[in-house]
């Protein structure tokens, strides 16, 4: 019964986190929705294993692993997106602060434009960007649930913040033209 | 002049500035630099746009059929929810709250802080009346005898120290000072 009351209350703190994570990693609403509802019930099914103060890491990282699983299977993962967070080049997101900065300062995104933007980013740096930007976890929560070292995860965040850069500008050439 | 000229140490710091997590020396570097460069302003303006368009976007709520099916799938134990169960839901939400417990804390402290502070305990025991009096009595005494060695240390200070070794020494003295100056 203790249970029930410890899943009621994790599922009315994390059950937006874990949807919003979710359509981000998924680019679409239907496996996001698959993927929050396998998250739940995976907690329901777990729930006297994690630590109440931990639950919150535990269920992002559930997540995470599910939206990778869901990717790899669904073939969804751009093998390419893989290398360039392997191999990334600072000049690419370089890149996006050439021109005119102006053009781009002037210009009010819409909220469509800069989920599509995020969605954009190559699976790797995204996850951390939104895990960071967007859910406000710190870095070491996010290094735990990612599973990566601290430095890797501030790396790719900015990362992520100078590719967006470049998204946004290519929104901007666009509406110009 | 191209942006890509800066170095990425700087335009590093820029986007942190930009998106809120840069230390305050380095914020105050960033500005005073963005007033002095054009680029390095238009590069910052730029990033902070994106950042407030990042942090403005609103997080969508899960739809509620998930919630359902969900619910559906844990109903079994779900239904009954026992009072104790209540009880340590109402903990979990309040104690998972930062604010809550600290506030908590702090009004704790406060009470048993104000508890000590102004505890003014009421003496349990009494006194006799012949009690009392013997005790005055036993001060008076302490008092005077006390009075009568301060009287006799200032009787033997003006008496002895104060004639002897003090008014002759200065008698002596100001005999010599009128010797020297009005030559004897």
């Amino acid at each position: 019964m203790i249970s029930t009351a410890k899943f009621d209350y994790l599922i009315k703190q994390h059950k937006n986190k874990i949807y919003n994570y979710a359509v981000y990693m998924m680019r679409n609403q239907m496996d996001a929705e698959d993927i929050t509802q396998e998250v739940l019930i995976r907690t329901w099914k777990n729930i006297n294993k994690f630590n109440f103060y931990a639950a919150k890491s535990w269920m992002m990282r559930t997540t995470h692993n599910l939206c990778i699983d869901y990717l790899r299977k669904n073939k969804k993962m751009n093998y390419n997106e893989v290398q360039i967070e392997e191999e990334y080049h600072e000049e690419i997101a370089d890149n996006a602060i050439e021109g005119n900065p102006e053009r781009l300062v002037d210009k009010v995104f819409t909220d469509e434009e800069i989920k599509t933007a995020i969605e954009r980013l190559p699976e790797r740096i995204r996850s951390p960007f939104v895990l960071y930007e967007l859910q406000e976890l710190k870095y070491k929560e996010i290094s735990k649930i990612l599973d990566v070292p601290l430095n890797t995860v501030k790396v790719n965040i900015m990362r992520a913040r100078k590719q967006l850069q470049k998204e946004l500008k290519n929104y901007a050439d666009e509406r110009v033209k | 002049m191209q942006m890509n000229e800066l170095n990425k140490d700087l335009v590093d710091k820029i986007i942190r500035v930009a998106y809120g997590d840069s230390g305050f020396i380095d914020w105050i570097y960033v500005h005073f630099k963005a007033i002095t460069s054009d680029e390095v302003k238009s590069l910052l303006n730029e990033y902070t746009k994106s950042a407030k368009a990042v942090h403005g976007l609103k997080q969508e709520d899960v739809p509620a059929q998930i919630l359902e099916k969900t619910k559906n799938i844990t109903s079994s134990t779900h239904s009954n929810v026992s009072f104790l169960s209540r009880i340590e839901y109402s903990l979990y939400y309040l104690f998972g709250k930062k604010a809550i417990p600290a506030t908590v804390f702090a009004i704790l402290a406060l009470f048993i802080i104000s508890v000590f502070l102004f505890r003014n305990p009421t003496p349990t025991h009494k006194y006799s009346k012949a009690q009392i009096e013997l005790a005055e009595k036993q001060l008076k005494q302490s008092l005077a005898i006390v009075g009568k060695a301060f009287q006799n240390a200032e009787n033997s200070f003006n008496k002895e120290v104060l004639k002897d070794q003090i008014n002759k020494n200065l008698n002596r003295g100001y005999y010599l000072v009128n010797n020297i100056l009005i030559g004897g």
